[in-house]
């Protein structure tokens, strides 16, 4: 999902078109492997996500971008997940 | 740049609406001023969440409608920072105007967890957190993560931390828990929400409104100076900040402190932003109170507390004070006038200066002030 100056390599996690620095037409990349960093049991359901408990993870990518997932089940910190797969 | 004038609702579940929490914020401003409304210039509206809680925006002209005025008003939103950032901004109009009145309200108690929760929640980024399930709560339990991992558990020093608050909102009777008594055996057993996160670690859902009238001029004895007033953004979703450490509020603090030619050392009093007993703990490191690891230290020997050397959250902190959301900067503000002018009863500490720390998400924006007393 990270999209990628080929020019200033800054990373954005929103699509956006240009690099408003460099002006440079943005790549998007596909992490290949994201670990886990954190894992969180959440009880408190909202309108979008009324269906609890669920985890939230903090996972971070081969080139150090991050992100959150929702999964059904925990996973556990450490953990490599390949996309590939 | 002079506070004049400071009034509030009583913080909690109220029977009351927007519009009545505003007019008696607003009334009881003006009372403590010694003024009229004919005589402010301009008037500057915080809140966040009354679009999608109530179904009403354009609360600038609304305002015009119940006070029946024609001024400039201007309403601000962002997110629980609203009230910093509603201040903020309308201190940049003190080169037109000779008095101006920043008003923050929030109504939130009439909806159900789910609703609000959902409403909360749009402040986050849609696609990075909302989408995946990330909700407020999460982010302090990951936070209280991180932290034991680098520097030990910290659960019991949350609890004193909340307890403190407790107990100073208990000394200040418009504090949302004033009255209920509240030990650390109940907040050790309260339910965990997330992670080891536990409700007696999170402030309440409350309604409230908080006026503050700001003067070009000196007008009195019980003024007090606005040293500096600084702003630091950053990334909205937390997943962009994977630290045990703010950097908005690292800077925005730095920019203020600098501003008023003062060091951390140099205040008497502070506000810290606990929507979470553990943004209380971080939030003493990253304001330069001790070094990274030594907060719970501090905690433990008490120095945080109303007879401490530093005492943080004199009206019982968004814990126990409460936290309307868009009137919680504010009634930072107004806790600091009353600490500085010495009217603050059983709560009162020695106070000439003070400092308050208003954030919002986790830290997508942070407003420090720096007040002096005479
Ligand atoms: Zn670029």
């Amino acid at each position: 999902m990270p999209y990628v100056c080929p020019g200033c390599k800054k990373t954005w996690m929103h699509e956006l078109k240009k690099c408003i620095r460099c002006n440079k037409e943005l790549k998007e990349t596909k992490p290949k492997k994201l670990k886990v960093m954190h894992c969180i049991k959440v009880i408190i359901p909202s309108l979008k996500h009324p269906d609890v408990p669920y985890y939230v993870s903090q996972l971070k990518d081969e080139h150090g971008n991050l992100y959150f997932k929702k999964s059904e089940e925990a996973l556990k910190p450490g953990e490599i997940l390949d996309e590939n797969n | 740049m002079y506070i004049s004038g400071i009034g509030r609702t009583k913080f909690g579940k109220l029977d009351m609406t927007l519009h009545e929490m505003m007019v008696e914020s607003v009334q009881k401003a003006l009372d403590d001023s010694k003024t009229d409304l004919k005589n402010i210039d301009a008037i500057f509206v915080s809140n966040n969440l009354s679009g999608l809680n109530q179904g009403q925006l354009h609360l600038n002209s609304l305002l015009a409608t119940i006070l029946k005025l024609d001024i400039p008003i201007i309403r601000v939103e962002s997110t629980c920072a609203s009230g910093g950032v509603t201040f903020y901004n309308s201190l940049f109009s003190l080169s037109k105007f000779d008095n101006i009145l920043v008003l923050g309200v929030e109504k939130m108690s009439a909806l159900s967890s789910k609703e609000l929760s959902t409403n909360i929640g749009t402040t986050s980024d849609k696609k990075l957190d909302q989408k995946q399930g990330f909700i407020f709560p999460a982010g302090a339990a990951m936070i209280i993560e991180r932290y034991e991992k680098k520097f030990g558990n910290v659960m019991d020093e949350l609890a004193l931390i909340s307890l403190k608050n407790h107990n100073n909102g208990n000394l200040n009777k418009n504090a949302h828990f004033f009255g209920k008594e509240v030990n650390l055996e109940k907040i050790k057993n309260s339910k965990k929400l997330v992670g080891k996160l536990r409700l007696y670690d999170c402030s309440p859902v409350s309604d409230g409104s908080v006026s503050i009238v700001v003067s070009k001029n000196k007008k009195d004895k019980r003024s007090v100076k606005i040293k500096s007033c600084e702003m630091s953004t950053g990334p909205i979703s937390l997943s962009l900040n994977p630290g045990t450490s703010m950097p908005a509020v690292k800077k925005a603090a730095k920019r203020a402190l600098d501003a008023a030619d003062m060091k951390i050392t140099d205040i008497d009093v502070i506000e810290i932003h606990d929507g979470y007993t553990i943004v209380e703990l971080i939030t003493m490191e990253d304001l330069g109170l001790c070094k990274p690891g030594k907060a719970p230290g501090m905690i433990r020997k008490g120095k945080t507390k109303l007879k401490g050397a530093i005492p943080v959250n004199t009206d019982g902190g968004l814990k126990a004070n409460g936290h309307p959301i868009g009137a919680t900067g504010l009634a930072q503000i107004y806790e600091l006038v009353t600490q500085i002018r010495g009217e603050a009863g059983k709560r009162q500490v020695k106070a000439k200066t003070g400092l308050a720390h208003n954030i919002g998400g986790m830290v997508g924006s942070c407003v420090v002030t720096v007040l002096e007393g005479n």
